[in-house]
């Protein structure tokens, strides 16, 4: 009886695994098949060479813009990603470790930004980057996604820097290093298992972000990969070409993947935290 | 040992740049917002009048704004409660580390919810689409199946071939098509929190109830669900959090036009925003959203640390 119940739980725990991995496998291949041969047989894997080609990503990249998609993308993620981390470090380091009055009221003021709703943002931001020639620019939502990005970051970087004991900053001041200096060689690669976790937080949430990003760029030309695959979408109405979206879905989550592959551990541990403090 | 002036100094060099980026892009966007909420603004005009309580009156007797709710109420409750259901089953299965395969799963589980919601969307667009008919192939398969066994009544009983003929994304059916869709992308962070949480419950526990001779379920019921209570109450926020600010997978599989029926509160306060330009108007229900979530968040977190054992 055990034994049988035993069986079944793990084929059900194989039964989710299927459901899981096979829409994805699915994409995978059906991206290197030609659109004739998706409607002739959307199942079929491209068995023969003869039948799989990588025309879907080639006419993606040249023709529907996708390359500039990718790169705007890339250009946005990793300059906000850059600049919340040192931001944040920054942040946690002073409100941490240089004792003012008045810095826990700080403190308090930057954590408040993680209950804020984007919805609630959106109409003001739109006329703040307007007013500031920032609208449809990739700096201005980099730094959106920078502002946004703040709060749990330095939540989570002020644990770290606050766990850290007060000897090593007085042993740097001691031996003559500035304030900047012990931050930047001391405390940050003390702080480095903190950075990475966070970062890794921060590309998932940036790299498919949707909602800032359709509100604040307009033009194609400097629209992210999400955006493209939303208007993609929309233009299989009047032109169904199925294939070279089923490869752009493929390169929008080509990032994410090897980072996962990578890091699995990291990513989970980053969930969980994000979660659990979030 | 520290000269007071360049203690102030060295708190400005290190907190003001973060603070400058959070307080223009972030905090006083929200301020605004707040502000904003309670004046009629079009967007295009520098002019915006305050207007009191007037766009909430409007909300009141706002149809689409109830529907959206509404719309809201349901992702919430039913994809949410499959997804924590489904989510502690499966880690509850899996919190055994002899279980074969135990990691494979982990990773694959986890896989959709690090995927953009426009590639989630995007993909079920085809699992929905009439032209590829992954449902309408599975329906007739479990009619087959069904009139092989010789319970073909069953299968009439369940409107099996109906359904398998339907348009499963158009306006009346596209609420409950976004329930299987959710409970795949979502149901994979539940397993890993839930997880998390059993290997925080101390070992000695459960050899304990073996040694008592307890079963399977005495084991779940008395030694893993009462020691999981905090991550229960981190995951029901996450349910409830993540139903009420659903927006990219409605945008996307609408095709950027959301019908009234299907408009959730995150779709209708862009729609209202940005494509009707009422700006305070949208603004409102983007507050009333805001407000309402606190709200459910609250008495979720209250009710679930109140009913402690």
């Amino acid at each position: 009886m055990r034994k049988l119940l035993k069986t079944l739980v793990l084929l059900s725990l194989g039964f989710w695994f299927l459901l899981v991995v096979i829409p994805v496998i699915w994409l995978a291949y059906s991206s290197f098949k030609t659109n004739e041969a998706i409607f002739a047989d959307p199942w079929r894997p491209p068995l023969l060479s003869a039948e799989a080609s990588v025309d879907n990503y080639s006419r993606a990249w040249s023709k529907s813009h996708v390359g500039t998609y990718f790169l705007n993308s890339v250009v946005v993620v990793s300059s906000a990603l850059f600049s919340t981390l040192l931001l944040s470090a920054m942040a946690a380091y002073g409100l941490s470790r240089v004792r003012v009055r008045g810095r826990r009221v700080i403190y308090y003021v930057f954590v408040a930004g993680m209950i804020v709703p984007t919805a609630l943002t959106l109409a003001p931001l739109f006329e703040l980057l307007r007013s500031l020639s920032l609208l449809n620019s990739l700096t201005g939502l980099a730094l959106v996604y920078v502002a946004f990005s703040i709060p749990f970051s330095l939540l989570m970087l002020y644990g770290f820097f606050a766990s850290l004991p007060e000897e090593v900053r007085e042993a740097a001041v001691v031996d003559g290093a500035s304030e900047w200096q012990t931050f930047w060689h001391v405390f940050l690669p003390m702080a480095r298992p903190g950075l990475v976790t966070v970062a890794i937080f921060n590309f998932l949430g940036m790299w498919n972000e949707y909602l800032l990003a359709l509100v604040i760029l307009i033009e194609p030309e400097k629209q992210t990969m999400q955006l493209g695959i939303a208007n993609m979408v929309v233009a299989l109405n009047y032109r169904s070409d199925w294939g070279t979206l089923l490869a752009t879905m493929v390169l929008a989550m080509l990032p994410v993947l090897l980072l996962y592959s990578v890091l699995h551990k990291r990513v989970v541990e980053g969930m969980i935290m994000g979660a659990v403090k979030g | 040992m520290y000269v007071k002036g360049h203690t102030y100094r060295s708190f400005l060099l290190f907190v003001g740049p973060p603070l400058l980026v959070y307080g223009v892009f972030c905090f006083y966007p929200t301020v605004a917002g707040i502000a904003g909420a309670f004046t009629e603004w079009d967007g295009y005009s520098q002019s915006q009048r305050f207007t009191g309580l007037a766009n909430f009156r409007k909300m009141a007797s706002d149809d689409v704004f109830w529907t959206a709710l509404q719309n809201n109420l349901f992702l919430v409750a039913v994809p949410g409660i499959l997804m924590l259901a489904l989510g502690l089953y499966l880690a509850a299965a899996l919190r055994d580390e002899r279980t074969p395969g135990r990691s494979v799963f982990q990773f694959a589980y986890l896989f959709p919810n690090i995927l953009a919601g426009v590639v989630v969307a995007t993909l079920w667009s085809f699992v929905y689409s009439p032209s590829f008919g992954v449902v309408k192939g599975i329906l007739e398969a479990a009619a087959g199946a069904l009139r092989f066994a010789h319970l073909d009544s069953l299968a009439s009983c369940l409107g099996l071939r109906e359904l398998a003929g339907q348009a499963w994304l158009e306006p009346q059916y596209f609420m409950r098509a976004l329930v299987p869709m959710l409970v795949w992308a979502g149901a994979g962070f539940f397993v890993v929190l839930f997880l998390a949480g059993m290997q925080n419950i101390p070992r000695e526990l459960y050899e304990a109830a073996r040694l008592d001779g307890a079963s399977e379920w005495q084991v779940f019921r008395h030694v893993t669900w009462p020691g999981l209570s905090p991550i229960t109450v981190a995951a029901v926020t996450f349910a409830i959090i993540g139903g009420m600010k659903t927006f990219d997978c409605i945008w996307v599989m609408t095709q950027q036009h959301v019908p009234d029926r299907n408009q959730v509160l995150g779709t209708y306060v862009y729609q209202q925003a940005f494509a009707e330009a009422r700006m305070g108007y949208g603004t409102a229900v983007a507050l009333v959203l805001l407000v309402i979530t606190m709200g459910f968040v609250l008495l979720a977190q209250r009710v679930l640390t109140r009913e402690k054992p």
